[in-house]
């Protein structure tokens, strides 16, 4: 016979075989009892087998076939009775061989490819094992095979069953296939892969949970699903997908799924038809649960219409690999024995055997079994992020079939859908606690001002006591009142010193005016507003706004942060907000009338507004510090007696540590990049770790830190009157240890941005499933024991070569090594190619911390340049300035740098493949490479005259390897082919630095 | 099913009837026209088998989409009849 094309299926098989994935063979154990003649059942077997001339078949060159005349199936009959003993641990033996074999290679072009032993355990009992290579039978065609066998047993006549080679002769290679895969893939990003926590305690075993449901759940199940309008896989793929998103943290998948490619005529063809293919599938969160089954089901039956793809087809279309970080499978099988026609007499009962790995990170293999029972299996890969958490996802899985079926109106976003645990934590973290109460902050401030002789405003050239300040509030008032102002009216405030500020704003609280603070010559432009600054009020008479009475009381004040589009947002906060912040101030940080308290915040800012209000209503006292001044800002700590000190990250890191300052109660780290190191040398001052975006009002959530804790440090829990969720998509709670977006609620927060209503209510909003307004940070965080962990921006989330990669988590990584003072990442795009590009501050050897970075994150966050620079510049603002950085990468020779390009025929390969030129220490799978591209790799090497097997490329990843290849002619390979040789000093796949 | 083999045989007015009985035949349980085959009893076998004998009798192959798209006998009969005018 001539040659024939491998199925679809099987070249994905043969793909992954070839690059040593782990491949299951086709397996079946079950049990026999009864008068078996077990030389007709030998005979029935062989004659079967012979049969079915998939178990003929030869793998030549090129994945085609040729038939041979011999099923290359062995038969055999094993005589295993032990007289007087019990068959069990017999059976147990068998089952641990079967196991075993499940893993065997077989080679697919010689010899044997399936053996069938008939072990008689008993007199009258049999267990028969059925191994059979993958790449010749899927799981139907074991079925397909025994009803074969069962028919020549009994000696009935049986239809001849179908030929593999003639559905292999009327495959049609399909043409809109590889369009309708690219289209399904457009813009597909893989899950983020960035270990962002500490690893969890290392799997040994291959880490699996078996979860079974009753025939009473099973049957349940399957009214949900006719009730769905779908199917059962459809629902368990549906559960599977779900469980997925929720712990992986995303609403966009891509899921293997086995999927039966027999039409009707190959119905009964023995065969490899079964072709696991990615499935992308996104969480409609909105909708409710028997939609979203609909929804799944179609996806599936979709795929099903563009089953005849090749490997190569879905790769160029973008589908991420099985063996892709963060890729899921899901198995379907039928494993029920046959029970009609079945051998006469006989009872057969089906073993439960493991499921293989399918070499996803984590496989979900369903089994329906003849008694009416279902069972889930879960495996995972022994280091995946997944698999440490089998019993949640199994608990998430099944809180899923239990929804669907008891109340399928449950939208898909609802926290019922997380496991109980899961729920309680998510539900108690997004509650929240009733808040302060107390006096009006005036009411409060003039009591305690009035009362205090003690200086209350220090600043570095004037004090100014509680009476003093009063009469200053009292004087701007009038000024104020008489230039028109009232309830209502914007005050801007510029250009005053720190008690004249501290005077406008009591002036402010004591009129219900709108307070609004700006730096330099240029207020914001606000029309019908009042201006003050150190000439006194303009205009000298505004007219009275129209009348406010009835409207919602006016924002408290109104502070401009730098928006990301360049225009700033003008964030308005209310009254109420501000007040449950400073009358807790007291309670969290023991802040009191004896406090003295270090300004470091600027006018501009809210800290500005919680500190100078919190002491007024304390009467504490409030103390101007300079981190530019003469002396230095630890100096000024210790000279100045402080107590309480909230400082930027950056600023608390800088102080020095040997110097002693016994009054320090307590000091706080805001803002990104808080490290345990620098808050642990301030025992036994009490240390915090506070996180707050403007939009909720200063403080959103604080955390007290313990020296030693380590890194990361949390931000921790919401403090009284706020509450906090992880959302996926905005829409749905992301489990505790699932990153997501901080979405926060409760009485702290603002009313929205100035006239701004799009960007307000796109940061507020509720969520889908609930009626609270919530505040969407944009920041990303994960919910831990310990509390919440702040990771990083959710815009500073890029997409490099189809990876999701965090900048801020490598930019936290590497300040965690210690061997740098700070770093900011960035990307940077040449010639379509996207690079990572790492600078650093006060950092000697950038080789060293590039090797301790490849340590601590996965590849895809590897920067593929380092620079050292003496400082990362800053804008105004005192953030980074991302444009310099980017013009001292295109200008400087980099620390760690690649060759740009390499006259190698590997290096152009390499850049065609991977869209990044080489140099001598680029790593294949580091620079983007995966399994399939291996394969692409070694037919470009072919053409240029280099054999290789994936083999070598595994073995030795990195540039040079192909000097150690056979060159069969050596095409303008030589004079840049380096004539090292390469080892990689870690297991296939692992790291070479 | 068996008398539905050579394609282009039956009448159209009796194809509503054939499509009917196909159903029955495939889902093992009487099907209601107008109800959704899928709550019916339809597995995704029972689509490889009901798109095969579609394309027997009517020489037409509808992809499992179509299936889930037009999921009572009646929606079915209509896209059938569409898709042969159409000649699709």
């Amino acid at each position: 016979m001539s040659e024939l094309a491998a199925h679809p299926a099987q070249m994905s098989l043969l793909a992954a075989r070839r690059l040593g994935h782990p491949t299951a063979n086709s397996g079946r154990i079950f049990r026999l009892d009864g008068p078996l003649d077990q030389d007709r059942l030998a005979e029935a077997y062989r004659a079967a087998a012979q049969e079915h001339d998939a178990l003929r078949l030869h793998l030549s060159d090129r994945d085609t076939w040729q038939t041979g005349a011999q099923a290359r199936i062995d038969v055999r009959l094993v005589d295993q009775r032990r007289s007087g003993q019990p068959v069990e641990p017999t059976m147990k033996a068998i089952l641990d061989d079967f196991h075993q074999e499940l893993g065997r290679r077989y080679d697919l072009a010689h010899g044997l490819i399936g053996h069938i032993t008939v072990h008689r355990v008993a007199e009258h009992t049999w267990v028969v094992t059925e191994i059979i290579d993958h790449a010749f039978a899927d799981g139907r065609s074991m079925k397909l095979l025994f009803n074969t066998v069962a028919a020549i047993y009994r000696g009935d006549l049986h239809k001849r069953p179908g030929s593999f080679a003639r559905a292999l002769a009327a495959q049609t290679p399909n043409e809109a296939a590889g369009a309708y895969w690219r289209r399904r893939y457009a813009d597909f990003t893989a899950a983020p892969q960035a270990r962002l926590l500490p690893d969890p305690e290392p799997v040994r075993t291959v880490p699996r949970l078996r979860v079974h449901l009753s025939p009473a759940q099973t049957a349940a199940l399957a009214r949900a699903a006719r009730a769905s309008r779908a199917t059962v896989p459809a629902v368990l793929l549906a559960a599977h997908a779900h469980t997925t998103a929720r712990l992986q943290g995303t609403g966009d998948l891509s899921i293997h799924v086995a999927v039966d490619t027999r039409t009707d005529e190959h119905l009964d063809t023995v065969g490899q038809f079964a072709h696991v293919l990615p499935l992308r599938l996104t969480m409609p969160w909105a909708t409710r649960l028997p939609e979203y089954v609909r929804a799944t089901h179609r996806a599936i039956l979709e795929a099903r219409d563009h089953v005849m793809v090749n490997p190569d087809q879905l790769h160029a279309a973008g589908a991420p690999t099985l063996a892709a970080p963060g890729v899921t499978a899901f198995v379907m099988q039928a494993v029920a024995p046959p029970g009609d026609p079945s051998l006469p007499g006989i009872t057969l009962s089906a073993i439960t055997a493991d499921s293989t790995p399918q070499g996803a990170a984590l496989s979900t293999v369903v089994r329906t079994l003849d008694d009416g029972f279902t069972t889930v299996e879960l495996t995972g890969r022994a280091t995946g992020p997944l698999a440490v958490g089998l019993d949640r996802w199994g608990s998430t899985f099944r809180q899923f079939l239990h929804t669907l079926v008891e109340e399928p109106d449950t939208p898909l976003c609802s926290d019922q859908l997380l496991s109980p645990t899961d729920r309680a934590s998510v539900q108690a973290l997004a509650t929240p606690v009733s808040g302060y109460t107390g006096p009006p902050l005036h009411e409060a401030a003039v009591r305690q001002l009035s009362q205090t002789d003690r200086t209350v405003i220090l600043d570095t050239d004037n004090a100014c006591t509680g009476p003093q300040l009063l009469r200053l509030a009292t004087t701007t008032a009038k000024a104020l009142q008489h230039a028109g102002a009232r309830k209502g009216s914007e005050v801007l405030v510029g250009g005053l010193r720190l008690a004249d500020r501290a005077a406008a704003w009591l002036a402010c609280l004591q009129l219900g005016c709108t307070y609004i603070p700006y730096n330099g010559d240029t207020p914001p432009d606000r029309p019908a507003a009042l201006r003050l600054d150190s000439a006194g009020v303009h205009p000298p008479f505004l007219p009275p706004p129209a009348d406010q009475d009835g409207l919602p009381d006016p924002p408290a004040y109104v502070i401009h942060t730098s928006g990301s589009t360049g225009r700033p947002k003008g964030v308005a906060v209310g009254l109420a907000a501000l007040t449950n912040l400073i009358h807790g101030e007291q309670d969290r940080f023991g802040l009191d009338a004896t406090s003295r308290v270090l300004l470091v915040a600027p006018p501009t800012v809210d800290p500005w507004i919680c500190h100078v209000t919190t002491v007024l209503v304390q009467g504490a006292t409030l103390i101007q510090g300079n981190p530019a001044g003469t002396t230095t800002l630890t100096q000024q700590l210790r000279h100045h007696r402080i107590t309480h000190a909230f400082l930027p990250a950056g600023l608390l890191r800088s102080l020095d540590a040997d110097v002693h300052l016994p009054d320090l109660r307590m000091i706080a780290s805001a803002g990104d990049s808080c490290r345990s190191t620098d808050l642990d040398r301030f025992a036994p001052a009490r240390t915090f770790n506070i996180y707050g975006p403007t939009e909720a009002t200063v403080t959103a959530t604080i955390h007290e830190s313990t020296p030693g804790a380590g890194d990361p440090v949390p931000i921790g829990r919401p403090i009284r009157g706020l509450a906090a969720r992880i959302v996926i998509d905005r829409a749905a709670a992301a489990p505790p240890g699932t990153p997501g977006e901080l979405a926060l609620t409760g009485i702290g927060l603002a009313e929205g941005y100035l006239e701004q209503p799009d960007l307000t209510a796109d940061a507020f909003h509720p969520l889908p499933d609930a009626a609270d307004r919530w505040y969407f940070t944009g920041d990303r965080a994960v919910h831990t024991a310990a509390g919440l962990v702040h990771l990083g921006r959710a815009d500073r989330q890029v997409k490099i070569r189809g990876h999701r990669v965090e900048l801020d988590a490598l930019e936290n990584h590497a300040a965690r090594t210690g061997l740098c003072t700070a770093a900011r990442a960035l990307t940077h795009r040449h010639d379509e190619t996207v690079r990572l590009l790492l600078f650093v501050e006060g950092c000697p050897d950038a080789q060293q911390l590039t090797a301790r970075l490849r340590q601590m994150l996965p590849p895809t966050h590897w920067p593929h340049q380092v620079h050292q620079v003496d400082r990362i510049p800053t804008r105004p603002t005192g953030k980074p300035d991302d444009d310099a950085l980017a013009a001292l990468a295109t200008s400087a020779t980099p620390s760690s740098a690649r060759l740009s390009a390499d006259d190698t025929a590997l290096g152009q390969i390499w850049r065609e493949l991977l869209g990044i030129a080489p140099t001598p220490d680029s790593h294949f799978f580091h620079d983007g490479g995966d399994s399939l591209t291996v394969l692409h790799l070694l037919t470009r090497l072919r053409q240029s005259g280099l054999q290789l097997t994936p083999a070598d490329v595994y073995e030795a990843p990195t540039t040079a390897t192909s000097s150690t290849g056979s060159p069969t002619t050596a095409p303008r390979a030589e004079p840049g082919t380096r004539a090292r040789s390469f080892r990689s000093p870690l297991p296939a796949g692992g790291c070479t630095i | 099913m068996d008398r539905t083999t050579d394609p282009r045989q039956g009448p159209p007015a009796d194809d509503r009837a054939w499509l009917l009985e196909a159903c029955a035949a495939i889902t093992d349980q009487p099907v209601d026209a107008d109800a959704n085959l899928f709550e019916q009893g339809l597995t995704s076998l029972g689509v490889v088998r009901l798109s095969g004998a579609i394309q027997r009798r009517h020489g037409l192959r509808l992809g499992a989409v179509d299936l889930h798209d037009h999921p009572t006998v009646t929606q079915l009969s209509a896209l059938i009849a569409e898709r042969k005018e159409s000649g699709v």
